[in-house]
């Protein structure tokens, strides 16, 4: 029996270029959103540093 | 010690198993498109099978059973971690499951001639996308952290319900989508060279799958203590 294989490239093509643009925009996306939360970070103030506390009286004599 | 120091603040670095994937996906690709017979009744558009199945396969089965795994647990233990697996398997769940949602019809057009049919298994598969992302819009709206959290797993879980009728909707409804060809009872109805790329392919998109999971719960973290630093939660 001969089989006649259908020209369908374009279709090929297009399921990929989808699909490509899906994963790589939601890659592209994860990253992005990364970044703005470390410049997010970045604009925390510095975590206050504590001071030591005073000796007892008694120790002091 | 600097308690800034124990914080996942963000790194500039890309994760090295999203980067292995993106590659291994590249790599899988090339050889699907050049290096692996055309089918010879669906031509070229048959080669949309070694991307949609593989994802298929990941958000279904790996992906949302991670998210009810992750639920469940969340609700039993109450771990905030388990609650930021769900998200993030949730969320990279329904990357996957759009590019099923994608490229089927692609396919289907070219072997069944039209784009969409109100089958079982297209339906259900269609369902579960809208529950996926109707849960990611309810974490968005609920602000208070663990009620958040409760209501996601209890729909994470009612999500992965739809997964085993999803799987049995070809043998138990009469459908246009063909039944499993791999996943069977039975050895495989693939040619080797065929089901060698298969393989290759699923692999692949596994690796991307961890990598973008990895990167999603790294975000996750660090935006759930940066909040905490805040004050804002």
């Amino acid at each position: 029996m001969n089989v006649v294989t259908p020209s369908n490239g374009a279709f090929m093509v297009a399921g990929y270029v989808v699909a490509g643009i899906v994963y790589l925009g939601y890659t592209l996306l994860l990253l992005r959103r990364e970044r703005a939360l470390a410049r997010r970070w970045r604009m925390l103030p510095p975590p206050a540093v504590p001071r030591s506390a005073p000796p007892p009286p008694d120790a002091a004599a | 010690m600097n308690p800034s120091s124990t914080t996942s603040r963000p790194t500039r670095t890309i994760d090295g198993l999203l980067l292995a994937g993106l590659f291994a996906v590249a790599g899988a690709v090339t050889r699907a498109i050049w290096f692996t017979p055309v089918e010879a009744r669906q031509g070229l558009a048959q080669k949309i099978f070694y991307i949609h199945v593989p994802s298929a396969f990941i958000a279904l089965y790996i992906a949302f059973g991670l998210l009810a795994v992750s639920s469940g647990l969340y609700l039993w233990l109450r771990d905030p971690r388990l609650d930021r697996m769900a998200e993030s398997a949730a969320e990279v769940g329904l990357v996957y499951m759009s590019v099923v949602l994608l490229t089927g019809p692609i396919w289907g057009k070219t072997v069944w001639g039209t784009w969409w049919t109100w089958d079982a298994r297209l339906t259900l598969t269609l369902f579960l996308w809208f529950i996926v992302l109707g849960l990611l819009l309810l974490r968005q709206s609920i602000e208070e952290r663990t009620m958040r959290a409760r209501y996601s797993a209890v729909l994470g879980l009612l999500a992965a319900l739809l997964v085993p009728f999803i799987h049995l909707s070809v043998y138990l409804f009469r459908t246009l989508h063909p039944r499993p060809i791999v996943l069977k009872p039975s050895a495989p109805s693939l040619p080797g060279s065929m089901l060698t790329t298969l393989l290759i392919s699923f692999a692949a998109f596994l690796l991307l799958f961890i990598g973008l999971v990895r990167t999603r719960y790294r975000y996750a973290t660090s935006r759930d203590e940066l909040l905490a630093a805040e004050g804002t939660e």
